[in-house]
């Protein structure tokens, strides 16, 4: 294969090194763009390597128009607009590929390149993993090593040797990536933000129906990641509360259509938590919190009067916001008569059973809180499973999950709770989130996965507001202690349980999943309030933009003379010949008008030239050109010579 | 010069002047040329001259062997010369019952080999091994060459008629490359009146004996060369490597063979160390075959080349 390319000519080489420039770069688009495009760019790079190795004409004018027109036309129809991250980036791909069409002389081999690297970093608009780094730097330094040796004129580098030389000058520009990332002064606000992308919703959703938390638990994907300043919760009582659910229809759960302004007042009681949650990108506009948000950054996020944290845009890329919670709270106002309406509605007359039920409870406790403990005595007590598996249930879903099937997932217990609840009168309504979480020690935060989805109830107590009541922790205190694992029958599929009981990749795992939020969180995430607190804790506090572009500045400056005191050092000349220096010293006193030194005038030349011109100091020169030779080039230089030669140019008089 | 020479180059300026003086004889107006030629030789260097016909190359190289006292053999090349025509052959001896190898011309001290480019690539080739390696190889014998070992060469310019030119890497074989030109018009008067050169050579001794010529070749390495001068060589060297205008600049062996001639220059010219002059002087005969130009379409003589480089490169 080196052979073979040893062979072609330059130009060839040269288009075949851009052609794989722009592959390396179209790579992380195949997935983005159309299929269509990314054949009509593999195409077109196959027809312009066969042009060139076949001495095919390029095609003219004309036609590379009719080209690009109708690469523009089909973005618009497939994407209907050419603005927006997906038909940019499609459009890109298609003139990228284009250009080849037209590419003849190094400026356009140049250009291509370049296009790489744009096309290369709009990748980034999509993904900014850490799994993306290493072919990101990967792909830089061979385009860069190409950019290099499209540029290449005098000799031909091997490969390997390019790689290297660019590989080192890469890495010589580190500091000052370095230094721009972290001090280039970064502006609050969504400037900088990357463009929302429609992508797939994922995680909770705003309806449950029973069978949808379970499924969504087999998914052992990451929902957020959340760090605690200060100590955690126990394990009890870490309920990330998502939406909160009032409309049943007898099967399905949803969230209210209207909306109150009244929200309780609430008397927080027992330790603050204080954490930073970093959200997944999941489509949705809910953000989750330890249930009781009590403090949450009110430029990102508002609550509803049932305690939900909703942001104004729904999360399209990895969000991360700072939460204060109590775990422990009482409400001191009234419950409004219309959300006490809402909240003890069922639908006519579905689940008839349950309703008898409920009435014969309630009358044996009329107390609220008695009547609550009834019901989970019921459930604990009597022959109820929680399983992963559900079996399917009729029409009216809480008779025959009561009645019938008595095999369950949280939302199958809250359901039948909360309807329970409503059906004796006390207004109950459904919370979906999280519970629980994986701590990892590699970067002291709790990782919350899909698998740890949750749904529990609220019930209206008179005289303490709103509270929690998790049936399934009835049924399986296990799930609430220890996780979805042990909570489960063994032979149900819980998402990571291979691996559960393997030590290494555990640890694998976590090492991994702390290094990548390390990442989001320090790197991807960087911005005005990270940069503001990095300098408060170098003990520069409150910095603002005018004293971080000085900062910048003055590291740039250091940078380069840091760099060009290197080279010099690197570079250095050895130490000047005292007999060079006395020479430079008489070519100075001689040399005015025509009798300046030329720089490539040898000394007998040149002080012969001068004799010739000046007789009068022939006899000096002459010596002076005899001691020169000899101390400069002679065999045996001798000190008395050097103090001569000197005597003999501080002599000269002109 | 005040500093003691610790080589015996005493009686190498004398000889190699002398030497040079007969030779201006016979050749009038090419004393350049003629100490260029002379340097080469104590470099032990091949010397290539290149001329259009009739201006006195064969004549110069005839003088130059006579004038060494070397035992001389001429080649004339021509395209139908065959291998075995420089090297030798083998022929069955009746006696014996045995092959005989029967040296070629080659096996003398100097060979001059006349227009050699118009013999083929093949018989070219045999004269160019046999330069490289000093041992010429038939049926799997292998026979040493003379010591010392020349060749001068004389070719046609390029672009004449029947002529297969010598490629890159065999030019790289000779040390140097030197062209004569015209004579100026009363030199050339001279000429016309004058005896004929032919029968000039026929009188014309040896200025050095055989002895005194290898005392001068192992005075050639020993000339002193300084720090400096090493700047200035090494200066030279990079700039033709990193110059834009060449396709590929000096190698290795071109800059120990311009240092090597460099300092026969010295010698001949009674400098305890080499100058930069002395350098500058060989330098176009050394790299004027040795740079090739990106740029092909204007021929370039070496005086040419040799000034491009020297005015780019200033002197340490």
């Amino acid at each position: 294969m080196n052979h073979f390319i040893r062979q072609l000519d330059d130009q060839t080489q040269r288009l075949l090194w851009v052609v794989s420039a722009l592959a390396l770069s179209l790579l992380p688009h195949v997935t983005h763009v159309p299929i269509w495009i990314v054949l009509f760019a593999a195409a077109t790079a196959a027809w312009r390597i066969a042009a060139q190795m076949r001495g095919w004409r390029l095609p003219p004018k004309w036609l590379r128009i009719v080209v690009v027109v109708l690469a523009v036309v089909s973005v618009l129809a497939g994407y209907r607009t050419l603005n927006g991250l997906e038909a940019g980036t499609a459009l890109l791909v298609l003139m990228a590929a284009s250009k080849l069409l037209e590419t003849k002389d190094r400026r356009d081999l140049t250009v291509l390149i370049f296009i790489s690297f744009v096309l290369l970093f709009a990748a980034l608009l999509y993904e900014q993993g850490l799994l993306q780094l290493p072919y990101m730097l990967v792909a830089v330094w061979l385009l860069t090593t190409m950019l290099m040796r499209v540029h290449q004129t005098t000799s031909r580098m091997a490969m390997g040797e390019a790689m290297r030389m660019t590989a080192k000058m890469l890495l010589l520009s580190l500091p000052l990536g370095v230094a721009f990332f972290v001090l280039f002064p970064r502006l609050p606000g969504q400037f900088w933000a990357l463009p929302a992308r429609a992508g797939a919703t994922s995680g909770i959703s705003d309806e449950i129906s029973p069978g949808d938390v379970s499924e969504l638990s087999l998914s052992s994907g990451i929902a957020f990641r959340v760090t605690f300043t200060g100590s955690a919760p126990p394990p009890a009582e870490r309920y990330w509360r998502g939406i909160v659910l009032h409309d049943f229809d007898g099967r399905t759960w949803r969230r209210a259509r209207g909306r109150f302004s009244t929200t309780p007042s609430v008397e927080a009681s027992g330790p603050e938590y204080d954490y930073r949650i970093t959200l997944e990108p999941n489509n949705r506009n809910w953000l989750f919190s330890l249930d009781l948000p009590t403090r949450w950054p009110v430029t990102r996020a508002f609550q509803s009067y049932d305690f939900q944290l909703l942001s104004p845009e729904t999360i399209s890329s990895p969000t991360s916001y700072r939460v204060r919670s109590h775990t422990q709270y009482t409400m001191t106002s009234d419950l409004p008569t219309m959300q006490q309406n809402m909240d003890t509605a069922l639908p006519g007359e579905r689940n008839p059973r349950t309703r008898e039920l409920a009435r014969a409870l309630k009358t044996e406790h009329p107390d609220t809180l008695e009547f609550v403990q009834a019901v989970l005595q019921k459930f604990r007590n009597e022959e109820y499973f929680y399983t992963l598996e559900p079996p399917r249930l009729e029409a009216d879903s809480v008779d025959d999950f009561l009645f019938n099937t008595r095999r369950g997932f949280c939302e199958h217990f809250a359901s039948a709770f909360t309807a329970l609840m409503r059906a004796g009168g006390v207004p109950a309504r459904i919370v979906a989130g999280y519970q629980g979480g994986q701590y990892n020690p590699m970067g002291d935060y709790f990782i919350v996965r899909q698998s740890d989805a949750h749904a529990w109830s609220e019930v209206w107590v008179e005289g303490r507001g709103w509270v929690r009541v998790d049936p399934t922790a009835a049924v399986a205190p296990e799930r609430i202690e220890q996780g979805l694992d042990a909570a489960v029958p063994e032979d149900e599929p819980v998402p990571g349980r291979f691996f559960g009981g393997n030590g290494m990749v555990l640890n694998l795992q976590l090492a991994w999943d702390a290094l990548n939020s390390g990442w989001q969180n320090n790197v991807v995430e960087y911005n005005d309030t990270l940069q503001r607190s990095l300098f408060s804790n170098l003990g520069i506090d409150d910095i603002d933009w005018r004293s971080l572009g000085l900062l910048l500045t003055a590291s740039l400056a250091v940078f380069f003379v840091a760099l060009s005191g290197w080279l010099a050092l690197r570079f250095k000349p050895r130490p000047k010949d005292p007999a060079a220096q006395a020479y430079a010293h008489l070519c100075r006193k001689l040399g005015s008008g025509n009798l300046v030194r030329r720089p490539h005038e040898g000394p007998v030349d040149y002080l012969t030239r001068v004799g010739t011109a000046r007789p009068e100091l022939r006899a000096d020169l002459d010596e002076l050109r005899a001691l020169y030779v000899s101390l400069r080039y002679g065999p045996l230089p001798m000190s008395a010579q050097l103090s001569r030669f000197r005597f003999l140019v501080n002599r000269l008089k002109l | 010069m005040d500093a003691p020479t610790p080589v015996p180059t005493a009686d190498a300026a004398p000889l190699a002047t002398n030497t040079v003086k007969q030779l201006s004889r016979i050749i009038l107006g090419k004393e350049h040329q003629i100490r260029l030629g002379v340097a080469c030789l104590l470099a032990r260097g091949h010397l290539l001259i290149e001329d259009i016909p009739g201006v006195g190359k064969t004549t110069l190289a005839h003088a130059l062997a006579q004038a060494l006292g070397l035992s001389y053999q001429r080649i004339q090349f021509t395209s139908d010369l065959l291998p075995a025509d420089i090297i030798g052959v083998s022929i069955f001896d009746r006696n014996t019952s045995s092959f005989r190898f029967h040296k070629g011309p080659i096996f003398s001290q100097l060979v001059l080999a006349d227009e050699v480019n118009r013999a083929t690539p093949k018989a070219q080739s045999a004269l160019l091994e046999a330069m490289e390696e000093h041992q010429v190889t038939a049926d799997g014998q292998t026979y040493p060459l003379a010591a010392p070992f020349f060749v001068i060469a004389t070719q046609n310019p390029a672009y004449q008629i029947g002529t297969y030119p010598l490629p890159e890497s065999q030019l790289d074989r000779f040390l140097m490359r030197i062209e004569l030109g015209f004579p100026d018009a009363v030199l050339e008067r001279q000429l016309l009146l004058g005896q004929d050169r032919r029968d000039m050579l026929a009188t014309f001794t040896a200025t050095i004996t055989p002895q005194q010529l290898l005392i001068l070749q192992h005075a050639v390495p020993r000339v002193h060369v300084s720090e400096a001068l090493l700047d200035y060589v090494q200066a030279i060297v990079r700039y033709t490597r990193e110059a834009p205008a060449f396709e590929s600049g000096l190698s290795t062996r071109a800059a120990i063979g311009l240092l090597r001639a460099a300092q026969a220059w010295a010698l001949i010219h009674d400098h305890a160390g080499v100058l930069p002059e002395d350098l500058q002087a060989v330098l176009p005969a050394v790299v004027g075959h040795r740079i090739k130009f990106k740029d092909d379409s204007a021929a370039r003589t070496p005086a040419e080349i040799g000034r491009l480089v020297l005015e780019a490169v200033p002197v340490p």
